[in-house]
């Protein structure tokens, strides 16, 4: 009797049970509730991004007239001192500034993970980056506090319980029915049986949590042009895979020891607790105590004292940055320094203070992110958590990328405008045309690869080792009945 | 009987090694939670307190400067620590810790803990609460859930049946039997909160963990109960199991996401870019969109020279720009008072929709209560905001009226306000609302979490015969 056989034998019996259509339909209906909520959140952020960049190309187009026409000469209309586009100060502090952009990833609609509480878009400044790069989208606490419904988190939390509960009692149930001595005294290898038993059982899981993420695709209108969305999906169903297959091999080494039906689902259930939520609450819990979050209620009160002690000694300040940009001095005629340079020279001064605090704010940040990303190791389901965000474009690395990439951008930011203001030059059309644009550059799937591999690599090796382990238990448990 | 009853179940599980185990595991996760939580509340709650002294003594310390400089200087509001926020953060890591008080805009709270958090620490995150709302429970259905139905299996329960025992009595007898076991891993857990919440908090937290010590005791009865019944009506242990925890996973997985989610769609919340649009756009043209600042100031004035009898705003007996600026700031603060106040009514709508999720779900009315007890929900959060918004309020108007009433004619910006007028405000300090108000703003939860026990035990009390077999 082939194995093939033997899963169509087993399906047939499956069929019968209630209990797999309950376990079918729930899964199914909470699957495609998480692909729309995802989706809808999505839609929400691509919707304000649209709004943004229309916005910004009707300030854009606006301002770039009128300073057309001042350029030129026009004098009929009055401008203020403070929405004067041909004032680098100005301009540079925001007016008319483009949005800094992080777009939904492709796969987007699948994981929500950190984005509804990280920010995704910035207006660009020359103001310091931690008065302005914060998330201040508007939504419900109470909402956030319930976490997210995302197809992320039904397959990190039910999909495998959907596979124990298919499962738990594939070998026990047999024998309390007292139909086990019967299906091994078939002529067949007694473990072909049982792990075709079991193998039925997960495939279908399996094939649940797969159709689950193809319909989720289709539904929530994923564009599939690129090659790349093509790898992402393919590795994320290879995470479902790897997930799967470690969660049976737990089931196989449970069935394979010889318990009641009870105890076995208590052991899986306790199981499920140590690697979905206490090996997770743990790494949690120390990453907190050892890495807590950086204070940034003590970071505003320090920048203040810094800016009230640049204020208080302006005289200094406004020395020390002449001494750093000798070309100012040159280009001055006497007279009162210029209100934009002098707020320049209290800023320079308030962040040479502040610098090494920043510094010490992002390192302890990183630091944090490092240590949870290697408590990742300690339970398969952070692992595939760590990878389904990934994947999605919702994970740490693509935010801290997206980190990186803004802090470049904001140094050409003010260094465009800085240097206007200090060579004393008004914007030009050329200038206006020459300001520095933001765009988000994804990662490459090779980097994204070398992330995500040691963790699968882990788990698949997890796996194979509870499959072996099950594998010889059957083998006693055949031999035994 | 009873009694014997109970001491029989008791001994029984605490001898059984199963118990202990999970005694140890979940009891250690809470100390864990507990312990973690608190060490992190305490650095927080002193750098909040000591930022929060530090900005109001900037404030007092300002060198003499235009009363309007000093607005726009402003000072920043930290949200204070509540007692028992280490066993329940509530929506603190979700609400913004922090809002600039300044003149002319009514500033959202910023810097949301979360944002500086990863999504392995937000997924695996424990406070105490959540071990109680969501480990405890399935500590109770493991422990319980053959209470009957492996009674039945072995067959005892048909000689416990020829005894003459009552199924309510057994029932009982059960419940107190396995919740005195529970009550030896909870006391001590909630002696180690008490002794947490003493030594920083003193009466009123010891009075609110009070209350919270009731909630959760209502919910793990309710669970024990629930747990029972379905015992007492399966064929067999694993049915009960099956059942059990599938109401486990939906009371606490599913459902209060489920809710959360759905209610969003009650009442949609704006964008941040459509809200502020909306906020400028009333400012600029008034809530009704029709009395641009132009009109109104030019109206001002002119009622102003009528009733005054003069032809320039410099022969005023007042400094026309402090009494201009103070319409003005009132002229916003109606405008926040409007859009804030609709974002609040929809927030309030999502919330009810959310606790409408407790006729499928008790959990989401405990949770709710959990946190408002606790004193970091929504509500408690907006209490702060409006405590905030008001002292930017009275700030903004002393910091006007001085102008108004001390600046010479037309000399409105060149006035200097000096430190008798930066004390004179006074600091800002926030009484935050007492456990009373509290319970009685949680009513509807506190009457779902009633409604859950009282329906339960009727269906218990309905149940008279119990199958032996």
């Amino acid at each position: 009797m082939s194995f093939l056989t033997m899963l169509r034998f087993e399906w047939r019996v499956l069929r019968r049970e209630r209990l797999l259509w309950v376990a079918v339909v729930f899964f199914g209906a909470l699957g495609l509730y998480a692909a729309s909520s995802g989706a809808r959140f999505t839609a929400q952020q691509r919707l304000t991004i649209a709004e943004l960049e229309q916005a910004h190309a009707q300030r854009r187009d606006s301002l770039g007239q009128l300073l057309g026409r001042l350029h030129a000469g026009d004098t009929s209309r009055r401008v203020s001192a403070f929405a004067d586009p041909r004032s680098p100060a100005v301009v540079g502090r925001g007016l008319g500034a483009p949005y800094t952009i992080l777009p939904p990833a492709a796969l987007a609609p699948l994981a929500i993970g950190q984005r509804d509480v990280q920010p995704f878009w910035a207006q660009a400044s020359t103001r310091t980056k931690q008065t302005f790069f914060v998330n201040d989208e508007i939504e419900n606490p109470a909402v956030l506090v319930s976490g997210r419904l995302d197809l992320a988190f039904v397959i990190l939390v039910v999909y495998p319980l959907i596979i124990l509960a298919l499962t738990f009692d594939a070998v026990a149930g047999e024998r309390e029915r007292g139909t086990l001595a019967i299906v091994l005294a078939q002529p067949v290898d007694p473990r072909r049986v049982l792990g075709a038993k079991l193998a039925a059982r997960a495939l279908l899981a399996l094939a649940l949590a797969l159709g689950l993420t193809f319909v989720a695709v289709l539904l929530t209108g994923v564009s599939l042009g690129d090659p790349d969305t093509w790898l992402r999906l393919a590795l994320w169903c290879a995470v479902i895979v790897v997930y799967g297959a470690f969660w049976f091999g737990i089931s196989m080494a449970v069935n394979a020891a010889r318990m009641s039906a009870a105890a076995s689902a208590v052991s899986l259930l306790a199981a499920w607790l140590g690697v979905v939520v206490v090996l997770p609450a743990v790494a949690a819990a120390v990453v907190t105590v050892t890495h807590p979050s950086p204070s940034r209620i003590a970071l505003t009160t320090r920048l203040r004292e810094a800016t009230d002690a640049a204020s208080a000694k302006r005289e200094d300040a406004m020395a020390s940055f002449l001494l750093d940009h000798p070309a100012y001095i040159a280009d001055a005629s006497g007279g009162a320094p210029d209100p934009n340079v002098v707020s320049m020279a209290l800023q320079d001064a308030a962040e040479r203070v502040m610098a090494p605090e920043y510094a010490a704010f992002d390192a302890a940040l990183d630091a944090q992110r490092d240590a949870a990303a290697s408590f990742r190791f300690l339970s398969p389901a952070l692992v595939t958590q760590a990878a389904l965000l990934d994947l999605a474009g919702a994970g740490e690395a693509r935010f801290r990328a997206y980190e990186r990439q803004f802090d470049t951008y904001h140094a050409e930011w003010r260094d465009f405008f800085f240097s206007r203001t200090l060579s004393r030059r008004s914007l030009s059309p050329t200038d206006w045309d020459a300001i520095p644009m933001f765009r988000f550059a994804e990662e490459s799937a090779s980097a994204l690869w070398r992330r995500l591999a040691p963790g699968l690599g882990m788990t698949l090796l997890l796996a194979m080792a509870l499959a072996a382990l099950g594998r010889r238990g059957l083998t006693a448990a055949a031999q035994a009945r | 009987m009873i009694a014997t009853i109970a001491a029989k179940e008791f001994r029984e599980l605490v001898r059984d090694g199963r118990f202990r185990w999970a005694a140890v595991v979940v009891g250690s996760l809470l100390i864990v939670a507990a312990l973690a939580g608190w060490t992190a509340w305490r650095t927080q709650a002193q750098t909040r307190d000591a930022a929060q002294s530090t900005m109001q003594a900037m404030w007092f310390n300002q060198p003499a400067k235009n009363p309007h400089s000093a607005a726009h200087y402003g000072l920043w509001a930290f949200k204070p620590q509540m007692p028992l926020g280490f066993i329940d953060r509530g929506v603190d890591p979700y609400t913004g810790t922090a809002s600039w008080l300044e003149a002319h805009r009514q500033n959202e709270f910023r810097f949301r803990p979360a944002m500086d958090a990863t999504a392995a620490q937000r997924f695996g995150e424990w406070t105490t609460a959540g071990v109680l709302q969501l480990l405890v429970p399935l500590l109770i259905i493991l422990l319980a859930h053959g209470a009957f139905a492996g009674e039945r299996e072995r067959g005892t329960l048909r000689q416990l049946a020829s005894l003459g025992v009552p199924a309510r009595t057994l029932l009982i007898g059960k419940a107190v039997g396995i919740g005195g076991a529970m009550g030896l891993l909870l006391v001590p857990v909630a002696a180690v909160g008490a002794a947490l919440v003493m030594r920083d908090s003193g009466a009123d937290g010891l009075f609110r963990l009070f209350a919270l010590g009731g909630v959760y005791f209502a919910y793990f009865t309710l669970f024990l109960v629930l747990t029972l019944f379905v015992s007492a009506r399966a064929a067999s242990a694993r049915g009960a199991l099956i059942v059990l925890l599938s109401l486990w996973a939906w009371n606490g997985l599913v459902a209060p996401r489920l809710a959360a989610d759905m209610a969003r769609g009650v009442a949609p919340t704006p964008t941040a870019r459509a809200f502020s649009a909306d906020v400028q756009r009333s400012l600029a043209n008034g809530v009704d969109g029709h009395s641009p600042a132009s009109t109104r100031n030019r109206l001002l004035q002119d009622s102003l020279l009528a009733a005054h009898g003069v032809s320039h705003v410099d022969s005023l007996p007042f400094n026309y720009s402090g009494y201009s600026m103070q319409r003005g700031e009132e002229h916003a603060n109606g405008v926040f008072d409007h859009h804030f106040g609709e974002l609040w009514a929809q927030y309030a709508a999502q919330d009810r929709a959310q606790l409408a999720g407790a006729v499928v779900a008790p959990l989401v009315a405990v949770r709710q209560l959990s946190m408002a007890i606790a004193g970091t929900d929504f509500a408690q959060h907006r209490a702060f905001a409006d405590a905030a918004e008001s002292y930017r309020r009275l700030l903004n108007k002393a910091m006007n009226d001085a102008i108004a009433d001390h600046a010479a004619p037309g000399q409105g910006f060149s006035y200097l306000g000096d430190s008798t007028l930066w004390a004179g405000v006074g600091p800002f300090e926030y009484e935050a609302p007492g456990l009373g108000r509290v319970l009685v703003a949680q009513a509807p939860s506190l009457l779902f979490v009633t409604a859950w026990l009282f329906a339960l035990v009727v269906t218990v009390r309905r149940e008279r015969r119990l199958s032996v077999l």
